[in-house]
């Protein structure tokens, strides 16, 4: 056989297993469908858009006392007050920041308050003595300034580490932890806990209660977060840690947990506080009755004294207070509606802490010694209409960056392995997560903040969607070295000739050249 | 303020701050417990834990749809039954077999080895979607493979698990039936066992602490011959004209122990049974009642200490006198004792057998085909009417033709005569069970047979359980039947009477047979790479023989092809 055929069928067999090899490829891989990689890396690194939290201040002016329109020194010029009292705003709480990521465009509106008559109450209760005060434009801007800035600074504060900072300098921070971890939806679970049914009895009113106390804030935040409520009384519900004894003279003796305990004091195990239909994070409020043997029971603070609450909050989980039985008491204990209104104070007050309202009544007690500002007192609804604006902003960032952080790890999963299957629709719900984003950012830049919480609750639940997904840690992956193992025996017997048969080739074809080499010389 | 659609904060507030009653938790609710203990004609003894709680079902918070406060009705399980729209649950765990020819008829209807999930629930879109999420949600509460019963094991029987709430109500059938449908699963082949009980604990007032349930020691209480843990959810009447119904949650656990086994007689106390005495009454019971079913010879016996109140000869026709001990009037702990007059017990050589029961067996042999018997024993002089159900996976593909009921030594009795009504619904592979129901009517003193073949399903290589050589359990056949009180129901009837409940003059009984173990052929499990490697082979070497006769090139030896030249010029090859 002349050595070009035997060439040309060496060839012609190494060109089909090279051409076949993609094919084996292609037909064994796992489906893969392609996600907007670099959207994401560009949301991560916060280019794909500003976000921005604009917030607007009308300012109502009393100008025009009865009859007195030149009751000022000169007339008041709004658009120069405007400006003053903005940039005195901005230049208090520019940010130390040198890399900011959050725009906060401030629009301060002043408007002339006319006045009606109906407004004669409430100008008299603010200037009981003397109507006829003229205040200078300075003390406008200047009191204006430091409200308005008092009320922005810890609102600022907080979306810019939500929506700046990296994941551990937010854990660290103790607001951020104790705040739950947002859900379009809570469980509230009211559980009554007694610790010795045999020696006194336990009931309550609490759905009257709930009605009366709870409802009207939770209408108001339902904005944010629904809430659905329910409850349960728990008998023989045994402490998780044993209190101490705390024996005094004179005064009556009692026990009591010290802040360390305090995180065991939920017996998880035995208290039913689990919810079997649904997975929406659950907050629990726990009245507790100890047992008469524990009584008295409080709660002591850092430096060992008791606390007059009686009453702590757990982090993302809920609150507990304690309710002593009075001594005399045997038999039944019941809570009347009127009886529960201290203990629904408390736990409404921890709703808040848990839900993130942080307390204006708090950031405004600075000022107040220096000016006298008296602040709308807040409707039953428990939260006012700042507080809630506040919450809005916080959760806007909060979900805006959650969702990111969530697209972006499933990119990182999706690239680090490289077996997953990914089908359509995941990518589809990253699409529609990402056109979420852009929408909520692009609300937020019109200054509509429903518009934009909605579409940042869209965001972060397509996002979560996509990255729970079931088919993502399907069991039937196919792993490369299953592959290899199952066609190792035949290709390895398959490769050995062919091998073998181009080396061969290769060494003739060597020596031919060199026998031309000896020839021609 | 940015924040403009604010709605007014104090018309809602003056629209909710309407005068509300003072309602509280727990007033409507109340709660129960009894034991019931009764020797056996064996030796053994049957304890009988039952727990009901009772809750108004129309003081409930039904404002949107949803029960939201709970006193002493547990939540979690409120709240599933409410979740899912169901009208009547019935869960059981049960380990071993009861035997009724021995015991006569569990004071718990539900005895089907295995866990049962038995459902009536609200007709509607999701009904189904409902079924699935109450089986993953059960499975997930009680730490049990309820999830497992999916469409291949659910049935929808139409003759027999009729509902069982709202008694009193006159046409209480009609009524619940009315947009409902019931769902019907069994997991023949699950363990029951503390983590199945715990949870189920949990849900009591009381939970292990106070009360009868302090005698649930799962040491003991899983060391028995026969046990059964249940949780039966169903509505009842408040009055005898049904104005106003209540959900009454009742659960119960069923032992039956050997105090023969360790010492050869048929004494038992408290302390020996469980390891515990009763120490109190649960605080928050309505009633609190131990029930003693005594032989009907006194001189028998000491029990110790002695009842509060006794009950004999009774209408309902128990022969035998009932002691109850009411613990909430027990001040110390109570460790009941009961002592026999005799030495070694000695076992009955003939029992006196329930009047309706059944077996079930297989029939055939090999892996291709095989058949089903049920053999159903009448032992009363007059005929009786049953309903018959049973519910055979698909990888059993039964032949409706072969079905053949029969008395046995009676063959002049035609097969129409007995049965009444049949109801049958073919399987669909993979995807729902086939379910034979029929309305039987066994003739006085006889044995009917009801036979059926099937054939046996290949099954696909990852349809196999782990165990796969072990084969399939098949649940067992219920005969559900109607029944006056007598003997072998007694003590079914002891708990009503006690409890001051209309006794019934006729009870529904159940009567669970056997659960069967089809074994189907089995694969060799490693064939797939076994297949893979020996093809591989085969191209390997067949490929390699090919490749070097296409490029060894032959040629042929000088001195050959001289001696060869001569007597075949064509001979002469070269290369191929």
């Amino acid at each position: 056989m002349p050595d070009s055929t035997k060439r040309l069928v060496i060839a012609s067999v190494w060109a089909v297993v090279l051409l076949g090899l993609p094919l084996w490829w292609k037909t064994t891989a796992v489906y893969r469908a392609q996600l907007p990689f670099s959207q994401i890396d560009s949301w991560a690194e916060r280019k794909a858009c500003q976000l921005s939290f604009p917030s607007t201040f009308v300012i109502h002016l009393a100008s025009i006392a009865d009859g007195e329109p030149q009751a000022h020194n000169r007339p008041l010029d709004f658009a120069v007050i405007q400006e003053t009292i903005t940039s005195h705003v901005n230049n208090r709480l520019a940010s130390t920041n040198a890399r900011e990521c959050v725009e906060f465009p401030l629009h301060v509106n002043i408007q002339n308050w006319p006045i009606t008559s109906d407004m004669k109450n409430l100008l008299h209760h603010i200037e009981p003595s003397n109507s006829k005060q003229v205040i200078a434009i300075a003390d406008i801007e200047e009191v204006s300034s430091a409200v308005i800035t008092a009320i922005l600074k810890g609102e600022r504060e907080r979306v810019r580490s939500l929506a700046c900072d990296s994941e551990l300098t937010e854990r660290s921070n103790l607001d951020g932890a104790r705040t739950m971890k947002f859900s379009p939806t809570y469980q509230m679970t009211f559980s009554l806990m007694n610790g010795n049914p045999d020696s006194l009895q336990v009931d309550w009113d609490i759905e009257a209660a709930v009605n009366t106390y709870l409802k009207p804030f939770i209408s108001e935040v339902s904005l944010v977060s629904n809430f659905t409520v329910d409850s349960q009384i728990q008998h023989y519900a045994d402490l998780a840690v044993t209190p101490q004894f705390m024996e005094r003279q004179k005064l009556p003796s009692y026990y009591y947990l010290t802040p360390q305990t305090l995180p065991h004091f939920i017996n998880s195990a035995e208290w039913n506080l689990a919810s079997a239909i649904s997975s929406y994070p659950t907050i629990n409020f726990i009245l507790y009755i100890p047992a008469a043997d524990k009584t008295p029971l409080r709660i002591h603070d850092d430096k060992g004294q008791p606390l007059r609450s009686n009453a702590f909050l757990i982090p993302r989980w809920g609150g507990i207070a304690i309710k002593n039985p009075p001594k005399a008491a045997s038999g039944k204990l019941e809570f009347s509606k009127e009886d529960l209104k201290p203990f629904m104070e408390i736990f409404v007050a921890q709703l808040r802490g848990l839900i993130g309202i942080h307390d204006l009544k708090k950031t405004m007690s600075s000022l107040e010694s220096s000016y006298e500002i008296s602040l709308a007192p807040t409707p039953q609804t428990a939260v006012t209409v700042i507080e809630m604006d506040a919450v809005v902003k916080q959760r806007i960032a909060e979900n805006v960056v959650n969702s990111i952080a969530t697209l972006k790890s499933l990119a990182q999963l999706v690239m680090d392995i490289p077996n997953m299957v990914v089908l359509d629709h995941i990518r589809t719900e990253v699409q529609l997560s990402l056109d979420s984003l852009n929408q909520a950012c692009q609300a937020l830049q019109q200054e509509d903040y429903l518009k934009a919480l909605q579409h940042s609750i869209h965001a972060i639940e397509r996002s979560e969607k996509a990255f729970f997904d079931p088919t993502m840690v399907s069991m039937l992956y196919f792993p490369d070295e299953h592959k290899y193992a199952i066609y190792m025996p035949l290709f390895v017997p398959v490769s050995v000739p062919l091998i073998m048969a181009v080396i061969k080739q290769l060494k003739e074809y060597k020596k031919e050249k060199r026998e031309q080499k000896v020839k021609a010389e | 303020m940015p924040w403009k659609k604010l709605p007014s904060c104090i018309l809602l507030l003056l629209a909710l701050a309407y005068p509300v009653q003072s309602k509280l938790s727990s007033q409507k609710d109340s709660f129960q417990e009894d034991l019931l203990i009764s020797p056996l004609k064996d030796g053994k003894l049957l304890a009988h834990f039952q727990f009901t709680t009772l809750v108004d079902a129309g003081g409930l918070d039904e404002k949107d749809g949803r029960y939201a406060h709970y006193g002493l009705f547990p939540k979690s399980i409120g709240q599933i039954i409410d979740h899912h729209r169901v009208q009547e649950l019935h869960l059981t765990f049960t380990q071993g077999r009861w035997q009724y020819e021995d015991w006569g008829y569990p004071v718990a209807q539900s005895a089907g080895t295995g866990v049962e999930l038995w459902a009536w629930m609200k007709l509607d879109d999701s009904i189904e979607s409902n079924w699935r999420s109450l089986t993953n949600t059960l499975s997930g509460l009680f730490c049990a493979s309820l999830n497992f019963i999916d469409g291949t094991l659910t049935s929808q029987p139409e003759l027999s698990f009729r509902p069982e709430g709202a008694k009193n109500s006159y046409n209480h059938d009609e009524r619940m039936r009315e947009g409902a449908e019931v769902r019907y699963g069994i997991l023949p082949h699950e363990n029951v066992c503390t983590e199945n009980l715990t949870p189920w604990i949990k849900l009591l007032p009381c939970k292990s602490k106070a009360g009868i349930a302090t005698l649930l020691n799962a040491h003991k209480l899983y060391d028995t011959n026969y046990h059964s843990m249940a949780i039966h959810i169903r509505p009842v009447c408040q009055d005898a004209n049904c104005t106003s119904q209540s959900l009454e949650l009742v659960q119960t656990v069923t032992s039956v122990l050997d105090p023969v086994r360790e010492s050869g007689r048929r004494d038992w106390s408290f302390s020996s049974l469980f390891g515990r005495e009763i120490q109190s009454a649960c605080p928050v019971s309505d009633r609190s009642a131990v029930t003693v079913l005594l032989p009907s010879e006194q001189h028998e016996y000491q029990l110790t200490p002695s009842y509060d109140t006794i009950i004999e000869r009774t209408a309902a026709q128990v022969e035998r006198p009932i002691a109850v001990y009411n613990l909430s009037q027990h001040t110390e702990p109570l460790n009941l004792q009961m002592t026999w007059n005799e030495g070694e017990f000695s076992y009955p050589l003939q029992t006196s057998k329930p009047r309706v029961y059944a077996h079930k067996y297989m029939t055939g042999y090999g892996h291709e085909r095989g058949g089903v018997t049920v053999n159903i024993f009448n032992n009363m002089n007059e005929s009786q009417d049953i309903s018959y159900f049973d519910s055979v996976p698909w990888f059993l593909k039964l032949y409706l033709h072969t079905l053949e009921v029969s008395v046995l030594g009676k063959d002049h009795i035609d097969q129409n005569d007995i049965v009444q009504d049949l109801y049958y619904q073919p399987a669909v592979d993979r995807s729902r069970p086939q379910v034979l129901e029929m309305k039987l009517r066994l003739p006085p003193d006889s044995v009917t047979a009801v036979s059926i073949e099937f054939d046996k399903v290949f099954l696909k290589y990852t349809e196999h359980r782990p165990d796969a050589n072990r084969g399939f359990d098949v649940g067992p056949a219920v005969i559900t039947t109607l029944l006056p009180a007598g003997d072998d129901n007694l003590a079914s009837t002891v708990l009503e009477l006690v409890t001051n409940r209309d006794t019934p003059t006729r009870q529904n009984i159940k009567v669970y047979t056997e659960i069967l173990l089809a074994s189907l052929p089995t694969p060799d499990f490693s064939m797939p790479y076994n297949v893979i490697t020996l093809t591989c082979t085969v191209i390997a070497l067949f490929f390699g023989s090919i490749f070097n006769l296409l490029i060894r090139g032959f040629s042929v030896t000088e001195d050959e092809v001289d001696e060869k030249k001569h007597e075949n010029k064509d001979e002469i090859s070269n290369s191929s």
